[in-house]
């Protein structure tokens, strides 16, 4: 079973470094945040599996860490419409 | 248990392709949301090397605090590139384009630095003797006499409290100076310049009561496991700036006298240890009883979580509203009167 | 038990493979933004069952659904933020 999880939590963390192309290319702003959003949810998903796998709590409140602190950074972006419209396509 | 080795090997590839693309952008925006997946990967990999304390710490910092940091002040420098551009081509100089581009001379300057410090880093590493164990075994021999069971708690709260204590010192000085720098005595009345966002304000009334759950949590953890004063602050700073997003009250509506003290609490609460432990008889400075060792790292790590917290609220409060106050000079005006 | 954990495992690793497809290979912002909402909270909440019918104590089993509960709130708002930050730049734009 330890196998298996770590082979489920490598296989998240190669969509996250194929989702990594979404960041670079963009083009718009949310695009970013998407993608970034979405690392967020894998790496609570590679969290919680490696906390299983090896059993390791700590683990798991990286994974708690993960998941209070994920919304902080997109509330201060998307705050109110103030903002220069920029790249996009 | 052959696939770790894969993935270790996907965690380095992405760590060193998020650098990578990290460093040689010309887009800021690109590169703010770069380091922040690249704090969620580094947090991954302190995880893979046994270091839980620095992975919970990483993920506080690197996933929460500093992307709104980073959003924040690219909000502030976004408005003064886009002026100076003025739809000629984009420089190619990175990281800094609102200031004047740096010469090839900086260049090649950073570069020796970088040279020279990876080699005397590389140097440091095969020096390293083969099986030594660093200070482990003197940390674990010494834990018994401690007060707490879990060693870096020990190591940070006891054995080297001189050092937390200068670090409580480094964020009062980082708050100094962004107060310096924004005309104002402390953020009250800081408002953000937008009415809050209702969905928003839904998710945050429900989040805060678990995100001040989880700094209980992590601040009681630190006695005998992973966690601590440190991550706990991190997560109590996260809940006040996602209150004060929110628009429900924060460090912005508390009384000045109860800022103050909050701030200063952590520093000086130590600073009353070191003066009383250096005037007690065949004492050293900093070195308390064993057996007042576990209330006292307790008293310690609460008062030290909510200045950490208050702290880091205080500051990132004030530079996401900076962003107001840089387009909206008025706006500044008045609330720099009320917070007088 | 060990073999439904293995299926549901593997479901909610297909829906994460599934959102990351999106993210990449749908043409516009919104439809990606649509792939993200789906895929994470599945994928996530799949692996959570996963990991709670073989994990060893409750009380890791109701922090591991904790997690994903604040997972699940804090994703839905995010993408809700985004879809109304993306719909108000396209607002101004038409002006």
């Amino acid at each position: 079973m330890q196998t298996f999880y770590l082979g489920v939590a490598a296989f998240l963390l190669l969509t996250m470094v194929v989702g990594l192309i979404r960041i670079f290319r963009g083009p718009r702003q949310e695009d970013r945040l998407m993608a970034m959003q979405l690392f967020g949810t894998t790496g609570v998903a590679v969290l919680l599996l490696l906390a299983a796998a090896f059993d390791a709590s700590s683990m798991r409140n990286a994974a708690l860490i993960f998941a209070v602190l994920a919304v902080l950074a997109v509330a201060a972006y998307a705050r109110g419409p103030n903002r220069r419209e920029k790249e996009i396509k | 248990m052959s696939l770790a080795p894969i993935f270790d090997i996907l965690l380095i590839t992405a760590l060193l392709l998020v650098s990578w693309r990290l460093l040689g952008n010309s887009d800021l925006f690109q590169a703010a949301v770069l380091f922040i997946s690249f704090g969620l990967f580094l947090s991954l990999a302190w995880v893979r090397l046994q270091a839980p304390d620095i992975a919970l710490a990483e993920a506080a910092v690197g996933a929460g605090l500093t992307g709104a940091l980073l959003f924040a002040t690219l909000k502030i420098v976004e408005p003064k590139q886009g002026r100076s551009k003025n739809g000629a081509q984009p420089k190619s100089c990175r990281l800094d384009r609102a200031a004047e581009c740096p010469g090839r001379m900086h260049y090649i300057l950073a570069s020796i630095f970088v040279l020279g410090l990876a080699g005397l880093l590389l140097t440091a590493v095969f020096s390293l003797p083969d099986t030594a164990n660093g200070l482990a075994g003197l940390t674990s021999g010494f834990l018994a006499q401690s007060g707490v069971e879990h060693p870096v708690t020990a190591v940070l709260l006891n054995f080297r409290l001189y050092d937390t204590w200068l670090e409580l010192g480094v964020l009062l000085l980082a708050l100094l100076g962004v107060l310096g720098t924004r005309d104002r005595l402390g953020p009250q009345n800081v408002t953000a310049a937008q009415p809050p966002n209702p969905v928003l304000s839904w998710l945050v009334r429900g989040l805060a009561p678990f995100m001040l759950l989880a700094t209980v949590y992590l601040l009681w953890l630190g006695d005998h496991a992973p966690g601590g004063a440190f991550q706990a602050g991190v997560v109590l700073a996260a809940t006040l700036v996602l209150l004060w997003l929110a628009g429900l009250g924060s460090v912005v509506r508390m009384p000045r006298h109860a800022w103050l003290f909050s701030l200063v609490a952590g520093f000086s609460a130590m600073l009353v240890l070191a003066l009383c432990t250096t005037l007690a008889p065949d004492a050293v400075a900093l070195a308390y009883p064993q057996s007042w060792a576990k209330a006292l790292i307790l008293l310690l790590e609460s008062v030290a979580t909510i200045s950490i917290g208050v702290i880091l609220a205080s500051l990132t409060v004030l530079v996401l509203a900076g962003e107001g106050e840089a387009n909206g000079a008025g706006a500044a005006e008045t609330d720099g009167k009320n917070g007088m | 038990m060990h073999i439904l954990a293995v299926l549901l495992c593997l479901a909610g690793a297909f829906f994460f493979l599934a959102g990351t497809a999106g993210l990449l290979r749908f043409p516009d912002s919104p439809s990606r933004l649509h792939a993200l909402t789906k895929a994470d909270n599945l994928g996530l909440g799949l692996i959570v069952l996963a990991l709670v019918v073989t994990s060893s104590s409750l009380a890791v089993a109701l922090k591991v659904i904790l997690v994903w509960l604040l997972a699940l709130a804090a994703s839905t708002s995010i993408c809700f933020l985004l879809g109304q930050s993306m719909l108000r730049q396209d607002q101004r734009q038409d002006q």
